[in-house]
């Protein structure tokens, strides 16, 4: 396709600017010394990278004076994408330069040079370079692509239009081009074919977050408030990916196990798990024993639905190094999540063992023996974890729970009492403690039952507040008033599902008809009452 | 037959055709002698007006953070005798939490303004630092600047790296009110702003609070390439900001929580109070580093919502978050709204988002031609001037790089990160064009920029400029008003003075021409404060119709027949009362 419709003057002068520059390199290079612009100090890089520039710089003292020029710029080129990897852009840049100076037909080194202009934001310049890469070789996609995205950096819509709808039937550029064309169809105000193409941007790549700002704001000029605030919500800044191997295997030049592992980790964030599992595994080919990467590993497999894999991978880490915080977490988890609560019980305390403060571990453990009903061994787990995030209102409900429902009434009590002093509009402790000073208190205690009860369901009027409310009046002697919060809980369960979910109910009204003290199972309902600690659990 | 020079008869040719020869050849040497020379549209006058100031932020060759953050100043009438001081805000040493600048002798320093001297016609500045007892050694960041006890006497607040201070003003000398006040934070805040967010007659003050960072838990963060060099805020977790509400005697109730605005932060460097949706409350726009802006409307009874997002004044028209550094609002666009310009990092254009009268926003950085010149900037401090009094705001930006340079490195240049400020010319249609070069004030002196004061200091009826360096002197840059273009300025005050002052609007009315809409604040740029008074460049009019001032509890007066090229004192109530 013929994209040279548009000349401009801008233009036509850089390229004369551009074969004036080249030329001249061309002619200095004949001296075959490495210019300064290209021989950087390469402090702190690891030694293989060092020795490739070094083999690569070696190629360039030796070249004849008389060789093929287009062999020079292949060894530059090379230099070029090796400094690109690291993103030493400057000498890149320089390399690249010299190497088209050389090979002026060459879109290879064009179009690299065009994307380090383009990094460094010099966007009339890389608009240069990839317009005579694509002329060149116009069967490499990508050169558009990269073209498309400086047009939409110049908000120069017309030629944004141009370059995707050429890209929009292409496979593995769909979703890039829907979403430049839902940008243009935004830009004419055309807002109802914007969100038609970002909707399907979305469709192709799910990933690509952003594409929820474009589609708020297109939802917003049409004056869908509502839709513009829900697409809001998911958005993020994952710009839809494309098809660009030439990028990739410059990336691919300094390859370390830790590069790869950081690739993968950002591939699993966005939910590509097929992707992270391949950058790990090219990063475990280069460092068989890392850790970090087998459990990596382990973790991806979970989020596939390999159990197994993941259980390997995991005992791989931990034959490696048994007291690595990550595997054995990750395996304890599993193995909570496959009914093996032994195993992941173990492990859990072996972490435990060498990093006692691990809050993940602290968590995990006290939830399960507390779901185990060993409530003596999760008051201790919950204390351990309270001095460690002491403003945590659900742990130390957790943890007066577990007191109670141990029997260790005074002690639960006198958590709740600290924690009603710090957070006197918790409906959840104040609901707790007047149960507890309900069934294990004096006088004084009860009459301090009736009040919280009361200033809970008065503020916050709910099922649980009714329901527990006419508990408490109830155990008190106050039938009268327990019988109409009862009803008033009874009618809430109705609305909500029935009242076979909560048997206690009519049990405990026709009881309190007759004058006596509800039959329930308080600390039952306590357990009830404590919301499950959030954990890493399930996929 | 062909013409040659040869057979031109010299003799023939007319006295005037020659006397036209003559004129056109000195016409092209005069050309060419103007063209070598632009005219100065600024002057740097540092070295003769008194400041003797060096900031210097304790580089030792760590990198630690806050080198490379600090710091702003502020334009300050404290003696209240008619024209603007100076505090200049110093760093300090960052050895260790305990060592701070007291030790060093450092500390931020105050600077009267004795008036335009008769002889050089400059403005002549001394060092009152001592004599006004302010004591301000912390590692110091940025100053809010307002009147919270409504004594008539403007306060400063100094943002810091530790400890924030606010420093209350009696009759000249300051006494340290923090504890008093109520409004000390320990986090490392960097931009403040003062303004009545709940129309009740006093200052209440919003702090943006930057990242926890430690010296002692200072990390070591590479570039490419490998080497070390200063971190990015990502590199650290952000602390949310504060808003204080005043009770009318300076003693402020922290109301983060109650308000909302601790429920989305992230790394504020920039912040700025204006009504953005012209219902006579003030909304604060928080600049941040790396994540999205905030926009928070208030919604009354001291509740803010953060509605950026959905106001499209959170990321750029990308919808990509950007380092967002300094702000400025005005009405760029004299269409009665508040329009906002941020800067930011080097290949991250800054951004214009022009207000649609609702307190939405559209990116219109392009159409503006304000994108491609920013991109190989990291640019902080900002203003919209109207340098040249033509009647449109032009733009000044500040810049400095956070990234070391390595050709700067190679040189030897200690603090390797100096960049070219810019003034952005606006061609009257609200597109800019780069006028920087052949500015000797811009590319004569070339540091790491970071504050941007502005305001008419030597009185003379344009905007002067006062631009902080990080480790370096400051440059004071006197307007050279070479367009000789007429003014009026208006001084605006009510009876609690600052207060009435924050917010209000005045639309300038030109005989058959256009309206001009301007607004008093002192806030915006960035870690600064600034001349409250109001300036409009009138071109060539030498009649400046009325003006019709917005207060900000919706009250409208307007002034007639007013004097051109002189300062107006606006008083509330002392108009014409309007609809």
């Amino acid at each position: 396709m013929n994209l040279n419709n548009r000349r401009n003057v801008t233009l036509w002068i850089n390229k004369l600017f551009l074969s004036l520059i080249l030329l001249t390199n061309s002619i200095y290079l004949f001296a075959m010394d490495i210019p300064e612009s290209v021989n950087v100090d390469l402090k702190g890089m690891s030694s293989d990278f060092v020795k490739k520039i070094e083999e690569i710089k070696s190629k360039i003292r030796k070249f004849p004076a008389d060789g093929d020029v287009k062999v020079l710029a292949e060894i530059y080129g090379n230099l070029g994408m090796h400094y690109q990897s690291t993103q030493l852009k400057d000498a890149a840049s320089e390399s690249y330069k010299i190497a088209v100076g050389n090979d002026p037909e060459n879109a290879q080194w064009l179009y690299l040079w065009g994307l380090i202009f383009q990094q460094k934001g010099h966007l009339d310049d890389a608009e240069v370079a990839l317009r005579r890469s694509y002329e060149l070789k116009s069967d490499y996609l990508a050169t558009l692509a990269h073209l498309g995205e400086i047009y939409i950096k110049k908000s120069d819509w017309g030629q944004v239009k141009r370059v995707f709808t050429l890209l929009y039937k292409q496979e593995k550029y769909e979703a890039i081009s829907a979403e430049a064309l839902g940008q243009v169809a935004f830009e004419e105000g055309q807002f109802t074919k914007a969100i038609e193409y970002f909707k399907e941007a979305l469709s192709r790549q799910p990933q690509a977050n952003r594409i929820y700002y474009f589609l708020a704001q297109s939802y917003k000029k049409l004056g869908d408030k509502q839709l513009a605030k829900e697409s809001l919500e998911k958005r993020g800044e994952v710009g839809p990916f494309f098809y660009d191997p030439l990028s990739a295997y410059v990336d691919s030049l300094n390859n370390t196990a830790r590069k790869m592992f950081i690739k993968g980790f950002e591939s699993s964030k966005k939910g590509l798990y097929v992707e992270a599992l391949e950058y790990y595994n090219q990063g475990l080919k280069l460092s068989p024993k890392d850790v970090e990467l087998l459990t990596a590993i382990g973790l991806v497999n979970e989020y596939l639905g390999n159990d197994e894999e993941a259980i390997t991978f995991y005992k791989k880490a931990l034959n490696i190094n048994k007291e690595d915080g990550n595997a054995l977490y990750n395996l304890g988890v599993l193995y909570e999540i496959t009914g093996e609560i032994n195993n992941a019980r173990e492990l859990y305390n072996q972490l435990l063992i060498t990093q006692k403060d691990n809050v993940n571990a602290l968590v995990s453990l006290s939830d399960l023996e507390f779901r185990k009903k060993n409530y003596s061994i999760a008051s201790k787990l919950f204390a351990m974890l309270q001095k460690l995030s002491p403003n945590i209102s659900q742990i130390k409900i957790y943890r007066a729970v577990s007191l109670l429902a141990s029997g260790n009434c005074p002690w639960g009590r006198n958590i709740l009492d600290e924690g009603i002093k710090v957070e006197p509009t918790n409906g959840n402790i104040a609901l707790l403690l007047s149960a507890t000073l309900a069934q294990c208190s004096d006088d004084e205690g009860l009459k301090k039952a009736r009040a919280l009860v009361n200033q809970v369901y008065s503020s916050a009027p709910s099922f649980q507040s009714a329901r527990f409310a006419a508990y408490v009046l109830a155990f008190v002697g106050n039938f009268e008033d327990a019988i109409v919060l009862q009803e008033q809980a009874m009618f809430e369960a109705l609305k909500n599902g029935g009242l076979e979910q909560y048997p206690d109910l009519s049990v405990n009204m026709k009881r309190y008809r007759e004058g006596k003290k509800p039959d329930w199972n308080w600390q039952a309902y306590a357990i009830e009452i404590a919301k499950p600690v959030p954990s890493r659990k399930g996929k | 037959m062909a013409i040659s020079t040869s057979n031109i008869n010299w003799e023939n040719i007319t006295k005037k055709t020659q006397l036209n020869f003559f004129i056109v050849g000195l016409a092209i040497l005069a050309s060419f002698t103007v063209h070598a020379k632009n005219i100065q549209i600024f002057t740097d006058v540092s070295k003769l007006v008194g400041i003797n100031f060096t900031h210097q932020n304790g580089m030792n060759g760590n990198l630690y953070f806050p080198e490379v953050v600090s710091g702003g100043g502020a334009l300050i009438d404290y003696d209240k005798d008619g024209d603007l001081d100076v505090y200049l805000v110093q760093g300090g040493v960052l050895v260790n939490v305990e060592m701070t600048s007291k030790n060093q002798k450092l500390g931020g320093r105050l600077y009267r303004n004795e008036g335009v001297d008769p002889k050089t016609l400059l403005p002549k500045f001394i060092d009152v630092t001592e004599e006004s007892h302010i004591q301000s050694f912390e590692y110091g960041m940025g100053v809010a600047v307002g009147d919270v006890n409504n004594d008539g006497w403007p306060d400063l607040y100094l943002t810091n790296f530790g400890h924030n201070q606010l420093w209350l003003n009696q009759k000249g000398t300051f006494i340290d009110y923090t504890e008093t006040a109520g409004v000390d934070d320990v986090r490392w805040s960097v931009s403040a702003s003062f303004g009545d967010v709940d129309n009740d007659g006093d200052l209440d003050l919003y702090v943006g609070n930057y990242v926890d960072y430690k010296v002692s838990a200072h990390k070591n963060c590479k570039r490419s390439g490998g080497k070390l060099d200063y971190c990015s805020p990502k590199s650290y977790k952000p602390v949310s900001d504060r808003l204080f509400l005043n009770n009318g005697k300076g003693v402020f109730e922290d109301i983060s929580l109650k308000s909302g605005i601790s429920k989305h932060y992230g790394g504020a460097l920039g912040v700025i109070m204006a009504d953005f949706d012209g219902d006579h409350q003030l909304d604060i726009y928080v600049a941040n580093d790396g994540v999205p802006n905030q926009l928070w409307m208030n919604k009354g009874e001291g509740i803010f919502e953060n509605e950026a997002l959905l106001a499209g004044a959170a990321v750029n028209s990308q919808g990509m978050s950007e380092a967002s550094m300094g702000v400025t609002a005005e009405d760029y666009d004299d269409d009665g709204d508040i329009d906002l310009f941020m800067t930011h990092m080097e290949n991250e254009s800054n951004t214009l988002y022009v207000n649609d009268g609702s307190g939405w926003f559209d990116d219109k950085t392009t159409e503006a031609k304000l994108a491609q010149s920013s991109l190989p900037y990291t640019s902080f401090g900002v203003a919209w001037i109207d340098y040249d009094l033509d009647m449109d705001l032009d733009l000044f930006i500040a810049n400095g790089a956070v990234i070391l340079d390595s050709v700067q490195e190679k040189q030897g240049i200690q603090f390797p990160l100096n960049q070219m400020n810019q003034l952005l010319e606006n061609e009257g249609n609200g597109q800019y064009k780069d006028i920087s070069v052949g500015q000797d004030f811009i590319s004569i002196s070339q540091k790491v920029s970071r504050g941007l004061l502005v305001g008419d200091i030597d009185n003379d009826g344009d905007t002067d400029l006062i631009v902080t360096n990080d480790n370096a002197q400051p440059q004071v840059l006197l307007n050279n008003k070479i367009s000789k273009n007429h003014w009026i300025g208006f001084n605006v005050t009510g009876d609690l003075a600052e207060v009435a002052a924050i917010g209000t609007t005045i639309t300038l009315k030109i005989a058959d021409k256009k309206s001009i809409v301007r607004r008093s604040h002192r806030d915006g740029s960035y870690a600064s404060s600034n001349d409250p008074r109001i300036l409009f460049g009138l071109n060539k009019n030498v009649n400046a119709q009325s003006i019709d001032v917005e207060w900000m509890d919706g009250s409208h007066e307007r002034w007639d027949a007013l004097v051109v090229d002189k300062y107006h004192l606006i008083k509330k109530g002392t108009g014409t009362k309007i609809k």
